[in-house]
């Protein structure tokens, strides 16, 4: 009896053996839970919220929380951003950004943001946009510079 | 992460759930048992920052508290009669040869929770829609909060049923920021419970190994620790499909309306899911006249059947939904206008066996698991030709989630191929489980090795 048990558990342990050894499981196994770049130490040395929320959203992430960061820094309140399409920044050089929509610049700062095709465009009062071929955060001085803002990133096709 | 709050809401989860398997009279083993406790619970608990929002109570951590205390008290005044000293979870007795299985299954989910517990909520379904709503709901103590004065024209995620909101509010203020864990609770007692089903008709090593191919489906394992409708759906619809198979094998009414609970549940995370659950109708009315029911009886039962899960679909869209959500809803644009052009059904049809479910794209999807489960029924219905009732009621809820699926992508082109398709389809996953259970093949191998083994 004892002699077939030991048997019954050689045949499960070879089953798994041979399960992870067909090519698709053992990729699987190896990419997704064993590898990659998924270091348990790692992660546990790095338990802080927004490290965290770095190594998840990554490049936006970052991007929103420091606009949002020099917005604090000049003591701003009530600022509204106008996001520009990702069409206008890529045209002018700037080709490592990602399209980020209002809602999930929300989530990841607090702080509301418009796109020019937004119903509440108008409210914005600060805006990110290309100056001497840099980009440059700054506040929207008036009605007409604003309108001429919004005309200018409804030429690009919003896109998420 | 807040162990205590964490514990807190487990024991009420447990509680909770206790309370409404014993008011259905829920006969299971204590292994089941207190796995469908804790599933169970979950959605209860979900429900809490609901409640409290209709009473028009900030939602705090006091008030959250005092509320799941209130529920716990209303659930279980009807049994106070019937609280006797808790009874010892009996965990099964385990044989050398299921270790092996175990560990496999315990390493895989350690990842997943830990994944589950480390990273914030991703999907942008979420952090568009429910997730948003649930960050500020508890910043700002109300669900109608901030969240509603933004630009919110490139999403309609808020539209979306508040079972995921009302966990992370709980979690959120209770355990940890990102809330999240549930679904840890959720997937770790689901895979209980499919493995003391399999254990109950199985032998271990067949019940081991079918676990093992279940857990590695690569999608599914995936949606075990990110947070999003689906694997939530397909767990409560599995438990609505396998109390409807226990119904039919005893017609008690018991289990009838508590499978009608399990998939009204279903359908409150998925709204959709009530076309397939009424898809199931049928079935129920063959074998209803099969068992040559009273006219009286038949209608009592098939609007017990179909009532409850059109209960919970009212009570997401013209409650919550309506009441909460400050924006207007028109299903009438998300529509097919052009129902005359069948086209479009032949189509999906097609498209899901040759792209979805056939094809690459499917391997990478669903691993081997639909070969497999595929591999078995030929062998079934070649080698033993006739089925057993278990295996048919898993082979018609299969062939619903199919066809239901198509139909939901003909009737709402929102509903895709490649996104809302392929997650809907893992409501069958479950039940080709189930379905091994009851397969003539498999239940034929494990009594040799079963025998063989006792010899």
């Amino acid at each position: 009896m004892a002699r077939k048990k030991l048997n019954l558990f050689l045949i499960s342990l070879l089953s798994i053996m041979l399960f992870f050894t067909i090519p698709f499981y053992n990729k699987w196994l190896n990419r997704n839970i064993l590898g990659g770049n998924i270091s348990f130490i790692s992660q546990f040395n790095h338990l802080d919220l927004e490290e965290r929320k770095e190594s998840r959203y990554q490049y936006n992430y970052v991007a929103s929380k420091f606009l949002v960061s020099l917005l604090v820094k000049d003591h701003v309140s009530n600022a509204v951003i106008l996001l520009p399409p990702v069409a206008y920044l890529k045209e002018n050089g700037i080709k490592d950004i990602i399209s980020i929509e209002p809602a999930v610049f929300y989530y990841y700062t607090g702080v509301p943001a418009v796109w020019a095709s937004s119903p509440n465009a108008e409210t914005a009062n600060w805006t990110l946009t290309i100056m001497d071929n840099k980009l440059k955060f700054r506040r929207i001085e008036n009605r007409d510079d604003l309108n001429k803002l919004l005309a200018m990133y409804k030429q690009y096709k919003p896109a998420l | 992460m807040n162990f205590i709050g964490l514990l807190y809401i487990l024991i009420a989860n447990y509680i909770i759930g206790n309370g409404i398997l014993k008011l259905f009279k829920i006969n299971i083993s204590p292994f089941f048992n207190f796995c469908l406790c804790m599933i169970v619970g979950i959605p209860v608990i979900g429900f809490v920052p609901l409640i409290v929002q209709l009473c028009y109570i900030p939602i705090s951590n006091f008030n959250t508290f005092i509320a799941i205390e209130l529920l716990c008290i209303a659930i279980w005044t009807p049994l106070y009669k019937k609280i006797k000293k808790p009874k010892r979870i009996i965990f099964p007795k385990i044989k050398i040869y299921e270790i092996p299985f175990l560990v496999i299954f315990i390493l895989l989910m350690m990842v997943s929770v830990w994944r589950c517990f480390y990273y914030p909520p991703l999907a942008r379904d979420l952090i568009t829609g429910p997730e948003l709503i649930a960050e500020f709901a508890v910043q700002e103590r109300t669900l109608i909060n901030s969240v509603f004065s933004i630009d919110l024209t490139t999403t309609n995620n808020y539209f979306k049923s508040p079972f995921i909101t009302g966990l992370q509010i709980v979690y959120k203020l209770f355990v940890c920021p990102f809330g999240q864990v549930w679904l840890s609770v959720l997937s770790l007692s689901f895979l209980g419970i499919i493995y003391t089903i399999l254990r109950e008709k199985l032998h271990p090593l067949f019940a081991g190994f079918i676990l093992l191919i279940f857990i590695t489906i690569p999608e599914l394992y995936a949606y075990s620790y990110l947070v999003l409708y689906d694997y939530s759906n397909m767990v409560f619809f599995f438990l609505g499909v396998y109390f409807l198979s226990i119904f039919l094998d005893n017609y008690s009414l018991n289990n009838l309306i508590f499978s009608a609970l399990m998939f009204g549940v279903s359908v409150f995370i998925r709204t959709e899911t009530l076309i397939i659950v009424s898809m199931l109708f049928p079935m129920l009315t063959f074998y209803f006249y099969k068992k040559k029911l009273g006219r009286k009886e038949f209608l009592s039962k098939s609007l017990i059947f179909l009532l409850i899960p059109i209960v919970f679909y009212l009570l997401c869209m013209d409650v919550f939904v309506r009441l909460f959500i400050p924006l207007k809803f028109d299903i009438s644009n998300n529509l097919n206008n052009n129902l005359a052009n069948v086209s479009i059904l032949l189509d999906r049809f097609k498209d899901l066996i040759t792209k979805l479910i056939f094809s690459n794209l499917g391997v990478n999807v669903y691993g081997y698991f639909l070969f497999f489960f595929c591999a078995i029924l030929i062998i079934d219905l070649v080698l033993f030709r006739k089925l057993r009732r278990g295996a048919v009621i898993c082979l018609y809820t299969i062939a619903t989630v199919y066809f239901g699926m198509v139909l939901l992508g003909y009737l709402v082109p929102l509903v895709d191929l490649l996104n809302t398709t392929k997650r809907g389809l893992f409501k069958f996953l479950p039940v080709m489980v189930f379905y091994m259970c009851n397969s003539n093949s498999v239940l034929w191998l494990s009594s040799k090795v079963e025998k063989w083994e006792l010899i």
